[in-house]
């Protein structure tokens, strides 16, 4: 009875024929293998991306002794009042290279390509340490951040290089 | 006026200026290499990311393949 039952049951089943199911395995075979491939450039790229930050916080490091030796020439230098003529810079963003009349100008335009959010920062390989800084400071009298310092240096040059000219 | 007006440096800053000039000069020759590093490495991460877009290309091309033959079966 039972044996009845199955035969009428494997009857009912219908199938679909697949046409150039060779072809159809072979591009199964293939997508599956450029994605591994594409698994393992994930992995280069991770590690591309480690090293550029290990790089660019030395880069950072050198920079700021760069401007430790400056500060460290201009105390060498005796304080006048001596007058002199420096070519006009405009303000330049980084990241879009749109210029900017001011310094003040920039760093308003600069906040635009901060992360919004704390959870987008975890995630993001790469971040500006300048800016993490600022979004790490914690609210009320706490010290000066770093960027905070910087903007204070750059207008006391800014204002030097204005009474110059 | 002030232009033509002279500046003296007492000979022992003279003598540290020129060696702090060295060194800021050594710094930026370091600087330099390490944004080219910086920029060596931005390169391989693009050319990667060039070679992820033609992956895609390339799988979303047999999967549309697969569609197509599975969309239109075989005659018996």
């Amino acid at each position: 009875m039972a044996k009845k039952q199955k035969s009428e049951q494997s009857h009912d089943v219908f199938y679909v024929g697949v046409r150039d199911s060779i072809e159809v395995r072979r591009s199964l075979l293939e997508s599956a293998r450029e994605a591994i491939h594409f698994l393992k450039r994930y992995e280069k790229v991770k590690s591309i991306r480690s090293e550029k930050t290990q790089v660019i916080l030395k880069l950072d490091a050198e920079v700021k002794e760069l401007r430790n030796l400056i500060a460290k020439l201009r105390k060498t230098f005796p304080a006048t009042k001596a007058r002199m003529q420096f070519p006009v810079r405009k303000q330049q963003c980084v990241i879009c290279s749109e210029f900017f009349k001011t310094q003040k100008d920039l760093t308003q335009h600069m906040k635009h390509h901060q992360p919004k959010k704390k959870a987008e920062q975890r995630d993001a390989p790469i971040t500006n340490p300048i800016i993490l800084e600022k979004e790490e400071r914690p609210k009320g009298n706490a010290p000066l951040s770093e960027l905070e310092k910087l903007e204070g240096e750059l207008a006391d040059i800014e204002g030097k290089l204005d009474n110059l000219m | 006026m002030m232009n033509d007006m002279p500046v003296f440096v007492k000979v022992e800053d003279y003598k540290d200026a020129l060696d702090v000039m060295n060194m800021i000069r050594l710094k930026i020759e370091d600087a330099k290499r390490t944004l080219e590093k910086i920029q060596e490495l931005k390169s391989e991460e693009d050319t990667e990311l060039e070679l992820w877009h033609t992956t895609i290309e390339e799988v979303e091309r047999k999967i549309d393949f697969i569609d197509k033959t599975l969309s239109e079966p075989g005659a018996m």
